[in-house]
């Protein structure tokens, strides 16, 4: 079991990703926005980020490169949203950001509750 | 009839199943989308099925301009795409027929980036893959019906080219939830499903 940051600001969406991950016996910690979960991650140390791209706020880019900059970019991060990247943009964002996965809304539960558990391995 | 309420309008349904080909004769001046889950190559199906669709500006709200690529050799028209997506999280340099901007946060700011855009592009068709960006059409608010109605409203307005105006698709993942379709908004609805099956015919 691990603990799981869920950073989204789409409130219902959150809620649902905090019950899937708790049903699953992880503990949850939610952030609503890029500024609020830089602010958090630290504290709450997370096995596993469930990251969120279309936020207000600071762009995804900027939150990967402050996760770098904070010497935090070890940490393990899968992207949860409706953009659909291209093959060369997903390795792009494995090699240069460690992202682990990546997984696109509207999500099959046990899918993605089985990439979480691979994710924490 | 409630108090205080009033018709607005009355809506005959019909199947198009056999319609399609006649609908697709017509001239549309804009498409909209609603869910996200379309692929963009289902998205090029629909859209060579136009026989005349001239320009079409792509705004994209949920793919990557890289992502679309390899399917836009399929398309037979023009198409100029408007990519809110990637600069979220990647440098793009601009590109031809291509260009990066801010997600809009809502349809107020997409007016915004139509507009700063048609001139440029002078558009025969615009794409807005998808409303559901904006709207959650299983629970619309009053506050989100108005602002997708004044939208509609502002498409009609500033870009009307023809008489025929908005086809909307959806697909039918979801269409159980939907419960809040802008049936007097729009002039087609359409509702994209896939079959799947073992071949003994096929449609020409």
């Amino acid at each position: 079991m691990g603990k799981i940051m869920i950073v989204d600001d789409n409130r219902d969406i959150a809620e649902t990703l905090r019950t899937i991950m708790e049903i699953e016996k992880h503990e949850t910690e939610l952030a609503s926005n890029g500024e609020e979960f830089l602010s958090k991650v630290e504290n709450v140390n997370p096995d596993l980020v469930l990251l969120d791209v279309m936020m207000p706020g600071l762009k995804t880019k900027d939150i990967l490169a402050k996760l770098k900059e904070k010497r935090l970019d070890r940490l393990r991060i899968m992207l949860v949203t409706v953009v659909r990247f291209s093959e060369e943009e997903r390795k792009f964002l494995m090699d240069e950001f460690k992202i682990r996965d990546y997984v696109t809304k509207p999500f099959d539960i046990p899918e993605l509750v089985n990439r979480v558990r691979k994710a924490l391995l | 009839m409630k108090d205080g309420y009033e018709v607005v309008a009355v809506n005959y349904w019909k199947s198009v199943n056999n319609e399609f080909k006649r609908i697709m004769l017509d001239f549309w001046n804009t498409f909209l989308l609603i869910h996200d889950s379309l692929e963009f190559n289902e998205i090029v199906g629909f859209l060579n099925k136009i026989p005349y669709p001239g320009k079409i500006m792509y705004i994209s709200l949920t793919k990557t301009s890289d992502s679309i690529k390899p399917d836009l050799k399929n398309l037979k028209s023009k198409i100029f795409i408007i990519d809110c997506v990637s600069s979220l999280v990647f440098e793009k340099k601009e590109i031809r027929d291509c260009q990066f901007e801010p997600t809009p946060s809502n349809l107020n700011e997409m007016i915004e980036l139509i507009e700063k855009h048609l001139k440029a592009i002078e558009p025969d068709l615009i794409v807005l893959d998808s409303l559901s960006q904006f709207i959650d059409f299983s629970s619309i608010s009053v506050l989100k019906g108005r602002e997708l109605y004044s939208f509609l409203d502002y498409l009609k307005n500033r870009y009307s080219k023809t008489p025929y105006k908005f086809i909307l698709l959806y697909d039918n993942i979801l269409s159980k939830e939907l419960a809040n379709l802008p049936t007097t908004g729009v002039d087609v609805i359409l509702k994209y499903e896939i079959i799947a099956g073992r071949i003994d015919w096929k449609d020409e």
